[in-house]
């Protein structure tokens, strides 16, 4: 299943990948692949912006706006200014999502 | 590569995340639907809100339940790739069929039809957009871009219905 179109603030740079492959082991969406040695973007339109590539690429070379896709995260950072969280753990007992 | 799925299974496991939340928000709405029913000049008569009401409180019901559980069981069959959107359409449907089988066309003052059509469908939708949260493939930006038309669209359905509702209870009473 894919999300919205054209919405995935993922950035891939092509001059600082050496390719690893470390971004497309990690990606649970097959959004990236390896051509000629480097790591491009295949679907972006499947990217779930969970930052796995970005977190685990050692030489920088992708940038995205990691987050969780959860409108009740966002309506409570709206509220109270932070960063949107599900706290799904149930660490917070104020947490009113999941 | 591990690659993510989102079965029917898992979204039918998922269900009880949205379901638990939107039952307990039930009451506060089922009441309001009563006291708009029973709330007269000289009281709160219980017949009136019972009779009034029931069709209501099956209605809102029934939107809670499409948005939390018919949405995300048959999500990739319903259209549009908004989940907002796939809510606000089973949210249409579900309103449609139970007006239907309830005859809640027949006789019922066109104010109250109206605000039907406007609030329930509206209330799946935000309930479906909740999910968004229990799936595997929404992204961050995704839910911003929605949240940005439907949140709007709520609270204009939201001041609308409100006002019908005004509107529908003055000319009940006779003021206008």
């Amino acid at each position: 299943m894919k999300y919205l179109l054209k919405v995935s603030t993922l950035d891939l740079l092509h001059d600082k990948c050496i390719g690893c492959g470390t971004c497309i082991e990690v990606c649970p969406h097959g959004v990236l692949a390896m051509n000629n040695k480097k790591a491009i973007i295949v679907d972006s339109d499947k990217c779930m912006e969970c930052g796995a590539c970005m977190t685990n690429c050692a030489f920088g070379a992708i940038n995205v706006d990691k987050g969780v896709g959860c409108a009740a995260a966002i309506i409570n950072s709206m509220i109270t200014g932070g960063e949107p969280s599900c706290d799904c753990s149930g660490g917070s007992k104020n947490s009113s999502c999941c | 590569m591990r690659s993510v799925k989102f079965p029917f299974r898992d979204r039918l496991v998922l269900t009880p995340m949205e379901i638990n939340p939107a039952t307990k928000k039930y009451p506060l709405i089922g009441l309001i639907i009563l006291l708009l029913f029973g709330l007269h000049p000289e009281g709160i008569i219980f017949a009136d809100a019972i009779k009034g009401g029931l069709p209501f409180l099956i209605l809102g019901l029934l939107s809670i339940l499409s948005g939390t559980f018919f949405t995300p069981v048959i999500l990739p069959f319903i259209a549009f790739r908004s989940f907002a959107a796939k809510g606000w359409l089973a949210g249409m449907i579900s309103v449609l069929l139970a007006s239907q089988s309830m005859g809640l066309h027949d006789g019922t003052d066109p104010l109250l039809t109206v605000i039907a059509y406007l609030f329930f469908p509206a209330l799946s939708s935000y309930w479906a957009l909740q999910f968004t949260g229990s799936t595997t493939f929404t992204s961050m930006s995704g839910v911003k871009r929605e949240m940005k038309i439907a949140i709007p669209v709520y609270v204009t359905v939201l001041i609308i219905t409100v006002l019908l509702a005004v509107v529908f209870k003055m000319k009940q009473w006779d003021i206008l």
